[in-house]
């Protein structure tokens, strides 16, 4: 119960802005939120089972294994974050110069506030 | 004024184009038409590609192809960042389910049962693994060393989650009902081993003071059983508690260190309650009975419940 309450309100916070607005409780809970999603997506990658050897399908996998876990636990809000930074995280990631574009997103009203190190942070072999 | 006729003919004649030997100046174009426009400046061919004609004349239809060039290949992801890299289609590929590792298939009682006792027993093992490990974790926190164990880096930690997911867990009420046996065996061994160390203890002592050294020593191996025992339900009970913090941040809960430490401590006296059920039965038994005849009672018990869930 408690869960699904943190939900509503992160759900608010992406809706209405409210990090961009300097809300700093709206925040912490997107940056929470998208630190966990990250932890989420970097395990299913690796359950994803070894008969799947091309990257970009284990990617993939990954993806609908966490889309399908956030439906099913009716995690409103972590759904709402990845609606919002899914798609701006993907064309940094598949950009030429990924370090310039994290830098660009860092100084836009969306990115300004979200932890510097998560993003770049190293994944566990 | 022209007449209704007048009018006629001269809608016909616009709508039949200009009558022979009408003089050249009204075929001219008219002033303003783009030369490029003339129809005797088109090269139109016969055939088009696509058209009926084409089609049926059984020529190979000419469409622009493009070469086909493969996606290009992503590399391993190594950051956070890498991870979105296949966030660019709408569209989410159908979920491929990891085979099952443990000889699975089958909820007939004739496999599951004995299944379910050997990942019974497997899991309790290694909960038990868990359980001494997040005590001693608990303990090194409490007395001020928090980083001497890591839970989230501790390659031990990450060994044993991966061995309970290799084990698995039953699926059927059949295997279900024999996991939770197996489960009870686990922790059950020392405690059987101790009563049996006991009696024969006993009958060492009534033997004779020859067999008294003897005895003891059979009665020390009693007592240290007894300790395995209770070690084995307390350090099981503590790792159901760390098992169920594990999933509760699976899900996306959090919890602080204080909160974790409290868990598993009080995990080891739940552990301990496990002990009532077996405890109860071997209390139970009249000790008027001969060894013997408690045999074939748990075993005909064994045998009918084998036969009820069958």
């Amino acid at each position: 119960m408690a869960l699904q309450r943190e939900q509503l309100s992160l759900k608010a916070d992406v809706d209405n802005n409210f990090a961009q607005q300097y809300v700093r409780g709206a925040q912490i809970d997107v940056n929470r939120s998208l630190n966990k999603l990250i932890k989420e997506l970097a395990t299913n990658y690796q359950n994803v089972p070894a008969s799947v050897t091309d990257t970009r399908q284990r990617l993939a996998q990954a993806r609908a294994v966490l889309d399908k876990t956030l439906n099913d636990d009716a995690r409103v809000g972590d759904l709402q974050v990845l609606a919002e930074y899914g798609n701006i995280l993907n064309t940094i990631a598949l950009s030429d110069d990924q370090d310039a574009a994290l830098q660009a997103f860092y100084q836009s009203p969306q990115g300004s506030f979200l932890d510097l190190n998560s993003l770049g942070s190293k994944l566990a072999p | 004024m022209a007449t209704q006729e007048e009018r006629i003919q001269e809608l016909i004649s616009r709508l039949q184009g200009a009558p022979q030997g009408v003089s050249s100046s009204f075929t001219a174009p008219p002033a303003g038409v783009a030369s490029s426009l003339l129809p005797g400046q088109v090269a139109i061919p016969r055939t088009q590609a696509g058209s009926f004609l084409d089609i049926t004349s059984a020529t190979p239809m000419q469409q622009p192809v493009a070469p086909a060039t493969p996606p290009p290949l992503i590399p391993e992801p190594q950051t956070a960042l890498d991870l979105f890299k296949a966030f660019d289609s709408p569209f989410l590929p159908e979920i491929i389910e990891p085979p099952s590792q443990l000889f699975e298939g089958t909820d007939d009682s004739l496999y599951a049962v004995p299944r379910g006792i050997t990942r019974g027993a497997l899991q309790t093992g290694l909960s038990m693994a868990e359980g001494l490990f997040s005590i001693a974790d608990t303990v090194t926190s409490i007395a001020g060393y928090e980083d001497a164990i890591d839970r989230d880096t501790s390659e031990f930690f990450k060994d044993i989650q991966e061995a309970k997911e290799y084990v698995g867990n039953e699926e059927g009420m059949v295997g279900k009902l024999s996991q939770g046996l197996g489960s009870i065996f686990a922790f059950a061994l020392p405690g059987l081993g101790q009563a049996a160390a006991g009696a024969r203890a006993a009958t060492l002592l009534a033997s004779g003071p020859a067999k008294l050294n003897a005895s003891k020593r059979m009665l020390g191996l009693a007592k240290g059983l007894g300790g395995i025992k209770y070690a084995a339900a307390g350090s099981a009970g503590a790792g159901q508690s760390s098992a169920m913090l594990e999933a509760f941040k699976q899900a996306g809960g959090d919890y602080t260190v204080g909160q974790r430490n409290l868990a598993i401590a009080l995990g080891v006296p739940i552990g301990f309650l496990e002990l009532l059920a077996p405890e109860m039965v071997l209390r139970g038994i009249p000790r008027g009975i001969a060894n013997q005849t408690k045999s074939e009672i748990i075993r005909r018990l064994g045998e009918a419940g084998t036969t009820g869930v069958g």
